[in-house]
């Protein structure tokens, strides 16, 4: 049930995200031969003085850079929004009336759901790598020599990163920074489901509206809880090594107790308090 | 004839309304029930109660003997009186999405029905009028050989030649032994092919009793019905 369950919910989601992934892809492409040509013609008019218009080339990159941040930021919201609605409709509105009334348990609702949220997000990743590898790829052709010095550069930062980080632990600090990153992540999109849920419960009659104020309401909670919490890490991270990795630790705990207790919340919304007018 | 449906002190309020009050109700299995009542009296809130769509406040439910849940879900097949189905989809794929989740849904009759309708499988469900959407609908449901099938206000809001497929398309269609119960207030309509009624005012229960009895006291449903709630 649970892959019949997974197989519509990525049509549903398919339908409108697969088209906006293939004009992302397209729009790298285009990008891609547009950075070709203008770091050619950049190159061209530098190697001529022509001031005016190499000046022109490089606003051309800039328009190019800015397109790009752009899209990646629209198609990475669009999905989200997306599977944020999704979970919307099929659990709170008119939807809803077949949604529960297949013989499916609340669990196995609920997985589809949150399968189907790290599947899509994990695609929209991988397309957004693709899309920024092509671009690349026309930066490497139209500007050589600029990316080899960027590519220094970059190669520096990283450096300074890693012994940054590299305390006597090791790579324990960076590898617990990031789990608590990913798992911080996941339990942000479980609270985010949670928040609908519960906006759905209170407001019966303006639905949509209460899920966007509870959505606003535990957001805000959780954004200062988390930020007082990441002011703690900053500062015994800075002095610590010891103090970083005990609060990645406490972190990926708390988070994993906030994911436990969002679907114990959410299912019992769902399994209990579920009121479709 | 086995109980097919109970209900047990059923209670739903809407914040200080009340949907429901002290519902006690013990159908039999194998006949098709007219649930009747005025807008407003908990017919819906009912249906949808034992659906599982809506939680009662107090009271319980069993269908075949078992609690609301999965298991009952099995075995009721559901109309409700609006559309849930996703107005993108094809009709193909509406029936591949019933037929990969209910294990008693006969795709060959709907298919059959749907022809008979004139409505291409490979259309898109925004495409049709409203009157056919719901046509669709009911096919799907009356399509599935359930135990009970719960039909709300399937007769509302369509013309008279309507009203007559809807019927014909119920009553040949349901699963043998099959419950069927019908909401509406369009009482003149359905109770031809009623087996028992049961009255429902502000939420509770009026009467319960055969349509054969009430012929046999020279009456239609329809003029019992206005003579109860008349009294009321």
């Amino acid at each position: 049930m649970f892959i019949k369950g997974m197989k519509y919910e990525f049509r549903a989601v398919a339908r409108i995200v697969l088209p906006m992934f293939i004009v992302f892809l397209c729009a790298a492409m285009i990008m891609s031969l547009g950075f070709i040509l203008d770091g050619r013609v950049l190159h061209f008019l530098e190697s001529n003085e022509n001031n005016v218009l190499s000046a022109l080339a490089g606003i051309a990159v800039v328009i190019f850079a800015l397109g790009l941040i752009f899209l990646l930021v629209a198609i990475n919201i669009a999905v989200s929004v997306l599977i944020i609605y999704r979970f919307y409709v099929s659990f709170f509105t008119d939807e809803g009336y077949l949604t529960f009334t297949l013989p499916l348990t609340i669990d196995c609702h609920l997985m589809i759901k949150i399968f189907s949220m790290f599947l899509w997000s994990l695609l929209s990743l991988v397309v957004t790598f693709v899309g920024l590898l092509i671009i690349l790829g026309g930066v490497a052709i139209g500007y050589t020599d600029a990316l080899k010095e960027f590519w220094t550069e970059f190669q520096y930062i990283f450096e300074m990163m890693w012994i940054s980080y590299k305390t006597e632990f090791g790579a324990a600090p960076l590898l617990l920074g990031i789990i608590s990153l990913i798992v911080t992540s996941v339990f942000q999109s479980f609270l985010l489901y949670f928040s609908i849920a519960l906006g759905c419960m209170i407001f019966k009659k303006h639905r949509l509206l209460g899920a966007i104020i509870s959505i606003f309401c535990v957001d805000t909670i959780y954004s200062v809880f988390a930020s007082f919490s990441s002011s703690i890490v900053t500062i015994f991270g800075l002095v610590s090594g010891v103090a970083f990795i005990v609060a990645s630790v406490i972190s990926i705990v708390l988070s994993v107790i906030g994911i436990i207790a969002a679907y114990c919340a959410m299912k019992y919304i769902l399994e209990r308090k579920l009121n479709l007018d | 004839m086995s109980v097919i449906l109970e209900t047990k002190n059923l209670t739903k309020n809407y914040g200080s309304a009340r949907g429901l009050s002290d519902l006690s109700l013990t159908l039999e299995g194998g006949k098709i029930i007219g649930l009747l009542g005025s807008n407003g009296s908990g017919k819906t809130t009912l249906i949808k109660m034992i659906a599982g769509i809506l939680q009662p406040t107090s009271g319980t439910i069993t269908v075949n003997g078992l609690p609301i849940s999965t298991e009952t879900k099995k075995i009721v097949s559901y109309l409700p009186e609006r559309t849930y189905l996703n107005s993108w989809m094809r009709i193909s794929d509406i029936l591949d999405y019933f037929e990969d989740f209910y294990a008693d849904f006969d795709k060959a009759n709907a298919l059959r029905m749907l022809a008979t309708l004139g409505v291409n499988e490979t259309a898109k469900l925004r495409t049709l009028s409203k009157g056919t959407r719901e046509k669709v609908q009911l096919v799907l449901v009356m399509s599935r050989k359930a135990k009970v099938y719960l039909l709300d206000e399937p007769i509302a809001g369509v013309d008279p030649v309507a009203r007559e497929f809807i019927l014909e398309t119920i009553l040949s269609n349901r699963a043998p032994d099959s419950t069927i119960l019908i909401s509406t207030h369009l009482i003149a309509d359905v109770e031809k092919v009623l087996d028992r009624f049961v009255f429902i005012r502000d939420g509770q229960l009026l009467m319960m009793q055969d349509v054969e009895k009430v012929k046999e006291s020279g009456k239609t449903v329809d003029e019992l019905f206005r003579e109860v709630y008349r009294c009321l």
